[in-house]
């Protein structure tokens, strides 16, 4: 898994290209960081091929954080990760554009 | 400045590490303090050290009242900004334990206003960090200032002394008045809030009692009863742990149903009792599509909605939707065409897998 972060000002960037899986998980929690100042945060998932349960763990902690801190989006979601967000129920609560 | 004044100054400059620090471990006090209750709604835990120039400014003012540091009480200011008035009690003797209380100069305004007036409204507590607490000896004994106060008292406050008011002297009489008059308003808020906030627990305590005695019928859904339904209902409950089952060792995220307030409307799903019905006629269709997809996937959590989610979905299937306005529902999730119509595809394909299976 690759992780390409781009700042700007309060806005936080994050394209992810690979499968976010119990190995790669962590380390893209690690880069996502505690997102200090950041109150727009843009999860880029047009290289995401997969996500597991522990992908989505890290994305739902990280969603926790931006609800306090300002504003969080997916896009370029493909439609079978985006079958993963259906089928868990978590699409209710993500916003995916 | 005279020399006592220099010196208070000086002493400032080099306590000023310590202040930051007993900073740090007050505020977080003060948020484990806030945090471990339920249903105490705070807007903010604020502190700040007095910056130099402002205690000089104090100094320039009020020089004479302070013999040194140790005098001046508000070096570190902190302040819990709660939502309704109500709390600040609850806070406050949370406070009384935690900290020593200095109670001479401690002030409750909402006391110590006259009767017939409207102002200010804050409870301002003098404290110190307890020795012998585990707390480290350098910060020990220091006074801080806690304020506590409502969102509406905090307003009123900002906007009273950001307008220049904050001496009571050349202030014009129409002024005082017309801030008298908002505080009074914002005290009958604050009082409002106060009866909102335990109309809507009693109300969920109402529906919780009847959803316990499967009196469930005539309960219109909305935020409350729906959140009570989908924690209490036994029948509700039995079909999750179903769901939850095709799914080894799952883990549950809780999240807000709130969401489905509009698919369910969608659906004509107007009370409890309707969802009821919905409910026992979808179960077994929910709990196959819900099979059906979890078999190609090695998952191990899943919202606390998916049990609406599925039985949404299968309530289109049963009861007869087009796809025209099975799309229209994942409009409602999905937002755009493309998304809602692939949805809709994906919905159609698991059912038509399932009728192949049977």
């Amino acid at each position: 898994m690759t992780v390409t972060k781009t700042n700007e000002s309060n806005k936080l960037t994050v394209a992810i290209e690979g499968r976010i899986d119990t190995t790669t998980a962590p380390q893209l929690e690690a880069e996502i960081g505690e997102l200090e100042g950041v109150n727009e945060l843009v999860l880029d998932f047009a290289g995401v091929e997969y996500i597991s349960s522990a992908g989505l763990r890290v994305v739902l902690k990280t969603q926790k954080i931006m609800n306090v801190n300002g504003e969080m989006k997916l896009i370029n979601v493909n439609g079978d990760v985006m079958d993963v967000f259906d089928i868990t129920g978590f699409v209710d609560i993500l916003t995916i554009e | 400045m005279n020399l006592k004044c220099k010196m208070i100054m000086e002493e400032y400059k080099e306590k000023r590490s310590d202040f930051i620090e007993l900073g740090d471990v007050v505020h977080s006090i003060l948020k484990e303090i806030t945090s471990k209750r339920e249903n105490m709604y705070i807007l903010a835990i604020e502190h700040r050290i007095k910056t130099e120039k402002s205690l000089a400014g104090k100094l320039e003012l009020k020089g004479e009242k302070y013999s040194s540091l140790e005098d001046i009480t508000d070096i570190l200011g902190c302040r819990i900004i709660c939502f309704f008035s109500d709390d600040i009690d609850v806070i406050a003797k949370e406070i009384e334990q935690k900290f020593d209380v200095d109670w001479d100069n401690s002030i409750d305004k909402r006391a110590s206003i006259a009767a017939e007036a409207f102002g200010y409204l804050s409870l301002h507590y003098i404290c110190s960090l307890p020795f012998g607490k585990g707390y480290p000896d350098n910060i020990c004994g220091k006074k801080f200032e806690i304020q506590i106060r409502t969102t509406l008292q905090h307003t009123w406050a900002v906007i009273n002394h950001d307008l220049g008011y904050k001496s009571e002297f050349g202030v014009p009489r129409s002024v005082k008045r017309g801030f008298s008059q908002v505080a009074g308003l914002l005290e009958i808020a604050d009082e409002k809030f106060v009866g909102l906030r335990d109309a809507i627990f009693a109300y969920s305590d109402d529906v919780r009692a009847k959803i316990a005695d499967n009196d469930v019928e005539s309960i219109s859904i909305d935020a409350v009863s729906l959140y009570e339904y989908m924690k209490h209902n036994k029948m509700m409950n039995e079909f999750y742990k179903e769901l939850v089952s095709l799914c080894e060792n799952c883990e549950i995220s809780i999240i807000s149903s709130n969401i489905y307030l509009e698919q369910l409307k969608f659906l004509s799903k107007n009370t409890l009792g309707d969802l009821s019905r919905m409910l026992e006629r979808n179960r077994e269709l929910a709990i196959k599509m819900a099979k059906q997809l979890f078999k190609t996937t090695d998952l191990d959590i899943l919202s606390s909605n998916a049990a609406l989610r599925f039985l949404c979905r299968a309530e289109l299937i049963n009861a007869g939707y087009s796809e025209e306005q099975m799309k229209e529902f994942m409009k409602l999730t999905y937002g755009d065409d493309i998304k809602s119509e692939r949805q809709t595809k994906r919905l159609l394909s698991v059912y038509e897998a399932i009728k192949d299976g049977e």
